[in-house]
């Protein structure tokens, strides 16, 4: 396509500037709200900027964010949980996906429709089996339990988005090198893995994101404070909010802000994979 | 395998296993955790499961059967739910879910071809910026919404007195939007009522959703080869007759399993109902999930839960095998 002419150029810098106010205009409601120290409980007007800035909502939140739990705890919940749950999921995943992208066996179809109703169906629809289940395995107040859960449900997606890859590489390579006496292990190391990694790491980045910000089935489950995630703490926060508990918003507002710092770190620097890569490999060609 | 090399009984058995070892260490931990609840919910739907049963030793409840009683219940609305039709609920879920990818998609195919123009200014910012409310957790946001169509000080009123006071209108503008019960459009839907909350929840879901799709988009459009529009416009094809003619059908093949993925996000769409309207106003935003949700958390029927989402299966069944009918999702590019 040619250069655009100046007219055009304008036009389509106010529609995408508006467009940006858009996305913007609840990340700084957000924001408004995490920095306003006149906050006593919920927002009683409406403003674009703080009426009295403050970093307080800031420090209590570092400090201690959901009733007498350190912020470092949930931190690490957090990350413990969603790096290992992600790991789980596109450890195994990955050989899953591996089989099925790479060999014909029986019940392989039905295999694959398995996957995909996993991944539509939704995690609240198991609550009461799933309590009873990791209650017997002894789990299920643990962050064990909470790995094990998130991962199960981030596999469909890791599944799906490995398996298309490891199918758009040609199996002739594979083959080359099993001529070379490379074995089945080593070729996957050394050939496919390397050649997939892009859509691996979008897999995983999914899998991150799906158990960082997942709180209904943690909620359920957790009964100490030492186990909760930031995630369910904000859910609780805003439930004593709700039912008119005393805590400015600004708690919410700043707490948010934060749960959201790591991630979009990641993402940006990400991006370029992502843009490549979030086609669930329906290669477009 | 393709290698056609003799080989003994015994190493074709291995060969013929080896496919399985790969799959056990998944299909173990989706067994506990997904398969095997399936399975669960499928028995105790049949039954009177209460909080007591969860209660006392969880070994070996004594449930009582009651054969399709839930499920009755369920169908006919004789749960003592105020408010509670099943069919209607089911309606009003397919038409969210419609109705969101059907905005989202084209809205995401649009910014991402407008932001494929070559010697655009401030590309990567826009691109940065867009992609935010894909990363930012939506619980997160799911809160700020409702403040923002709160009645009293919510930006949206605000917003909308400022532009009504330009047309000459002095009062503020107070639009209930997520309790007015009256809907705006009435018919729209027949036989289930779109209040204004569906309006409002239709913004805040189409903010969540186009920079999804605007993704996916942006990358499909970098692989359509450069070539082919350059040979277009050498033909004396406007850009119009382009972007139709060659853009949309090249990226039909990314975008329809986007699509599907996107309905069935928006089906499901739990955080945003929960915290914006908990269902409300009388029910007229509840989706089958949130309505399960309010089952076991709050009036702990599990044995109704326990149906309903066995309902919820089939409706996923169903939906899986139409969405699979336009996708061929299951077809691998070998076959």
């Amino acid at each position: 396509m040619r250069n655009i002419s100046f007219p055009r150029q304008l036009a389509t810098q106010i529609a995408l500037t508006v467009v940006g106010l858009f996305v913007m205009l609840p990340i700084w409601g957000m924001a408004r709200l995490a920095f306003d120290g006149s906050l006593k409980g919920r927002p009683t007007e409406f403003r674009w900027l703080p009426k009295v800035w403050s970093f307080d909502a800031f420090m209590q939140v570092l400090d201690k964010p959901y009733q007498s739990v350190d912020f470092h705890v949930l931190l690490r919940n957090s990350l413990l949980v969603s790096l290992s749950a992600a790991l789980i999921a596109i450890l195994l995943g990955m050989s899953l996906a591996y089989a099925f992208a790479r060999f014909r066996f029986p019940a392989r179809q039905g295999g694959l429709y398995a996957l995909l109703l996993t991944a539509v169906l939704p995690p609240v629809a198991f609550m009461t089996p799933l309590y009873i289940i990791l209650s017997l395995l002894h789990v299920r107040t643990t962050l064990l339990g909470l790995i094990i859960t998130y991962a199960a449900f981030a596999m469909p997606f890791c599944i799906w988005n490995m398996r298309a890859a490891f199918q758009a590489i040609p199996k002739e390579i594979e083959e080359a090198a099993f001529l070379d006496g490379a074995g089945d292990i080593t070729s996957f190391i050394f050939i496919t893995l390397p050649l997939a990694l892009p859509s691996i790491a979008v897999a995983g980045l999914i899998a991150f994101l799906m158990a960082y910000s997942e709180f209904t089935l943690g909620w359920l489950f957790v009964e100490k404070s030492e186990t909760v995630t930031l995630a369910m703490s904000i859910y609780a926060i805003v439930q004593t909010q709700y039912s008119g508990g005393a805590q400015p918003w600004s708690y919410l507002g700043s707490l948010a802000i934060i749960m959201s710092i790591p991630v979009v770190i990641i993402f940006l620097i990400f991006q370029r994979t992502l843009l490549e890569r979030m086609m669930f490999g329906s290669t477009a060609e | 395998m393709t290698l056609a090399i003799k080989k003994t009984s015994k190493a074709k058995i291995k060969r013929n296993l080896l496919p399985y070892y790969y799959l056990v260490p998944a299909f173990l931990i989706m067994g506990v955790i997904t398969f095997y609840p399936l399975i669960y919910q499928l028995i105790i739907s049949f039954t009177n499961f209460e909080t007591q049963h969860l209660l006392l030793g969880l070994k070996s409840p004594e449930l009582k059967f009651v054969g399709l009683k839930n499920y009755m219940d369920i169908f006919t609305g004789a749960l003592p739910v105020e408010n509670f039709n099943f069919f209607r609920v089911l309606e009003f879920n397919f038409w969210w879910a419609l109705s969101n990818v059907m905005l989202h998609v084209p809205a995401g195919v649009l910014i991402a071809t407008v932001l494929n123009t070559e010697g655009l200014w401030l590309k990567k910012i826009y691109r940065a910026l867009y992609i935010l409310p894909v990363v930012v957790p939506p619980i997160v946001v799911a809160t700020v919404w409702r403040n923002i169509f709160d009645e009293q000080y919510g930006a949206m009123n605000q917003f909308l007195t400022i532009v009504t006071a330009f047309f000459g209108q002095t009062d503020p503008v107070r639009l209930r939007w997520l309790t007015e019960f009256n809907p705006p459009i009435p018919g729209f839907l027949p036989g289930a009522p779109l209040t204004l909350a569906y309006y409002s929840m239709m913004i805040a879901n189409f903010w969540l959703g186009w920079p999804f799709m605007s993704v996916v988009a942006t990358g499909a459009l970098q692989s359509i080869p450069r070539d082919l529009y350059e040979a277009a416009s050498i033909d004396g094809a406007t850009g119009n007759q382009q972007f139709w003619n060659i853009t949309v059908p090249l990226l039909r093949p990314a975008m329809i399993p986007a699509a599907v993925y996107g309905f069935t996000l928006s089906f499901n769409l739990f955080n945003f109902v929960f915290f914006m309207t908990g269902g409300g106003p009388a029910r007229s935003t509840e989706l089958l999930v949130t309505f399960a949700y309010n089952l076991v958390r709050n009036l702990r029927w599990f044995g109704v839960a326990a149906a309903f989402a066995v309902i919820i299966f089939f409706v996923a069944l169903v939906v899986l095998l139409i969405t699979n009918r336009i996708t061929r999702a299951t077809q691998s590019f070998s076959e």
